[in-house]
């Protein structure tokens, strides 16, 4: 229709019209050029772009299948951590060890799959945990996780060692109850590297209806405390304390549901569980016991995203959870009590420039009283997390910190972590201490700012 | 001559939106060419910061390469939703890291996108950012960010043919795209220039300028092969001019319109490595 209307416009009109409308036609009959259409001035920008195409060296197409080796199922991660109390009054080496990890994970035959993760540590003169130990030298191994599972189209089971993370939100323990932390390290140990395994067998069942995780722990561990001697052991002068054991007939066991609803998720966990954290308990004289005693969980979580947003909120409700209390002539012993536990986090990104993420968190204790020991009936803290990324992701930046409400205390962490290459990365980290509240169970380690270096290769 | 004037402006303005439409229809056909209903494939990229020596360009510093397993489907009736997972290979600091990611063509409908670290222990959603600034976060550290990776919306442009030309023996269309105003402020993109091969509606080049106008990335797309009876470029250069790095991303191999179930496009192909290894090996052994 256009080229006819045209045509009629052509054999009506003089020259310069028949010549304009010829021009049109021809565009119209998808016979464009550079002469009719466009700036020119891009078209010969455009064909002088091919310039340097060829100049490039061509490095191997297949440099990444080139390095894959027979050791495609191990992961080994050769690290060196030195790190320096800053402050007074005891300033100097905190810690100078090597460490080993491997992790391996294969599958086998048709739904069989197994993973390894575990670690040896040198510890290496001035060390704190070697000097407390009263060695030049001390090594220790950890098997974080050791398990079999078989994967089936609806459902998965696993057995062995695990680990189990629950929540959204990371600045608290509000639903991440399961897996047990190593604090031997006080704060100065990051989130992942602290959860450790338990013998466990669990399954996971996917469904339109939700995911499902059924697990149930045989002989449940604790958290690790700092031991006698070493540099962030805060114990009880020279009392003596008897640890509680699990026996492998001890149970834990619990179940969480999870459902994705477009830019919404949904989980509820229940379990029935060992405290994690243990109470001290006053038996006679100076001698005390460590109790890890069971309560009832319950908890929810959520996200919910939009554009730039993630807010996520994490509540849980802990039945009969034992709490330390300070008696009279300042024994200590335990006392049961409802709590509940509530974050709410906002986790923002600009649009890959740098991300934040805010997190607000209560502890709220039912029937409070005073002999409790190191708690208000409410507890709130704000985290604070930023992160930024330079050159390509090869240098990071990270700053968190932690302020305490009630008391007034707050940590402040910075960290950069650079990478050489794709297998050489080398972190720095600094933290340091607000402590304000002599009550707090913190002010203890108002004086342990500390300065530290990471180098990891892995291969 | 008033009516002559009229007459020949109406003829340049209906020239101009002649040559929009018709660049607006190649890149349709751009668009719409089959790339498979599902794609299965292992990439390598390959980044460095290069230097000019005896008139070539070589790499100033040991190129880092990422080797990653990849895994899309489409959906919807048009099959411009896709569902895609990425599971990182190497380098062994990041191996086990892994992307689920949803893609609407529905206009401001946002992407979903979780990421699972294996030393986190957990599916983490992530925030896929505001549409009213440009999104510069680099892809895994490579010279592509995050805009670059995202689908194409053909309606986020307007085109218009600068003219035609060979390039690489081929009979090519060169077509400037302009992001249209609710696109342009949320790019990093002033205007691209593609080169379109004509006969394989296939783009072989792309200029891209930043929000100055200047120059900022050349996309090169190379060695083209049939596979499944799709075209597909196995290797992909991207060339950043401002920052003087490359990356090359090379399929090592790929193979397209197989079933893929739609339960492995869910986060339990993240946390499950037993499961995503298992389905893997049933895809891939479709490619012998």
């Amino acid at each position: 229709m256009m080229v006819t209307n045209l045509w009629s416009i052509i054999s009506k009109g003089d020259l310069l019209v028949h010549i304009i409308a010829v021009m049109v036609l021809l565009c119209a009959c998808n016979d464009a050029s550079a002469e009719t259409f466009g700036r020119m001035e891009d078209l010969n920008t455009a064909a002088a772009f091919d310039e340097d195409e060829d100049e490039f060296e061509d490095e191997a197409d297949t440099a990444g299948a080139d390095k894959r080796s027979g050791l495609t199922d191990f992961t080994f991660t050769l690290a060196h951590d030195l790190s320096w109390a800053t402050r007074e009054p005891d300033p100097g080496i905190v810690t100078n060890r090597s460490s080993l990890r491997c992790e391996f994970d294969k599958s086998f035959w048709d739904n069989l799959f197994i993973k390894f993760d575990g670690k040896a540590s040198l510890y290496l003169e001035n060390d704190h945990v070697a000097e407390a130990g009263g060695k030049d030298a001390d090594v220790d191994e950890e098997i974080r996780e050791f398990y079999i599972q078989a994967g089936f189209d609806r459902f998965m089971i696993r057995a062995g060692k695990q680990v189990v993370v629950w929540g959204e939100t990371d600045g608290d323990v509000i639903n991440d109850v399961v897996s047990p932390r190593d604090e031997s390290e006080f704060i100065f140990m990051d989130l992942e590297d602290s959860r450790l395994g338990q013998y466990m067998a669990s399954m996971d069942l996917y469904s339109d209806y939700g995911d499902c995780l059924f697990f149930v722990t045989f002989k449940p561990g604790f958290n690790e405390t700092p031991d006698r001697g070493t540099r962030y052991y805060r114990g009880l002068g020279d009392a003596v304390v008897t640890e509680e054991r699990t026996e492998f007939s001890d149970r834990e066991a619990g179940f969480k549901w999870k459902k994705i609803f477009d830019k919404f998720e949904l989980s509820f966990m229940t379990a029935s569980l060992l405290q994690n954290a243990g109470v001290l308990e006053h038996q006679s004289g100076n001698v005390y016991n460590k109790v890890y005693e069971r309560y009832g969980f319950y908890g929810v979580g959520a996200s919910y995203t939009i554009g730039s947003f993630l807010f996520k909120i994490d509540a849980s409700f802990k039945n009969d959870y034992s709490l330390q209390s300070k008696g009279i002539e300042f024994q200590y012993g335990k006392k049961e009590r409802n709590i509940s536990d509530a974050a709410f986090a906002i986790e923002y990104d600009a649009n890959g420039r740098y991300t934040m993420n805010l997190e607000l968190t209560n502890r709220h204790v039912f029937d409070y009283s005073k002999e409790l020991c190191g708690m208000d009936r409410n507890n709130t803290g704000l985290y604070f997390q930023y992160n930024k990324k330079f050159f390509n992701d090869t240098l990071e930046f990270e700053y968190a910190s932690y302020h305490q409400f009630q008391e007034k205390n707050t940590f402040h962490k910075t960290e950069l972590d650079y990478s050489f290459s794709d297998d050489i990365e080398l972190s720095i980290e600094y933290v340091f201490f607000q402590m304000t509240d002599r009550e707090s169970f913190l002010w203890n380690y108002r004086n342990e700012d500390r300065i530290g270096a990471e180098l990891k290769i892995y291969y | 001559m008033k009516k002559l004037l009229l007459i020949l402006a109406m003829l340049i303005f209906t020239g101009a939106i002649c040559s929009a439409q018709d660049a607006k229809e190649i890149m349709r056909k751009v668009d719409d060419r089959d790339d498979g209903s599902t794609e299965i494939s292992r990439v390598s990229l390959t980044s460095y910061r290069y230097v000019k020596k005896n008139g070539k360009n070589v790499p100033a510093e040991k190129p880092r390469v990422k080797v990653m397993d990849f895994i899309k489907k489409d959906y919807g009736p048009r099959e411009k939703d896709h569902k895609s997972v990425s599971i990182m290979i190497e380098p062994k600091s990041e191996r086990g890291i892994s992307f689920l990611q949803y893609d609407y063509e529905e206009v401001g409908r946002d992407t979903d996108q979780w990421m699972y670290l294996s030393a986190m222990g957990k599916v983490k959603r992530i925030v896929s950012g505001n549409d009213n600034e440009p999104k510069t976060g680099s892809f895994f550290g490579t010279e592509l960010n995050y805009e670059d990776m995202e689908a194409y919306a053909l309606d986020d442009y307007t085109y218009k043919i600068l003219g035609s030309e060979t390039y690489r023996k081929r009979e090519c269309w060169v077509i400037e795209a302009t992001p249209v105003m609710r696109k342009a402020i949320k790019s990093n993109y002033s205007r691209e220039i593609f080169w379109v091969d004509k006969e394989r509606d296939f783009t072989l080049k792309s200029v891209l300028f930043n929000r100055n106008g200047k120059k900022s990335k050349k996309i090169y797309r190379a060695k083209i092969e049939r596979i499944d009876g799709i075209l597909v470029p196995m290797k992909i250069v991207v060339n950043n001019i401002e920052t003087k790095r490359r990356t090359t991303m090379i399929y090592e191999n790929i193979i397209l319109n197989r079933p893929v179930e739609d339960s492995y496009l869910t986060q339990r192909t993240l946390s499950d490595k037993g499961f995503r290894e298992r389905k893997l090996k049933e895809y891939q052994k479709t490619m012998m």
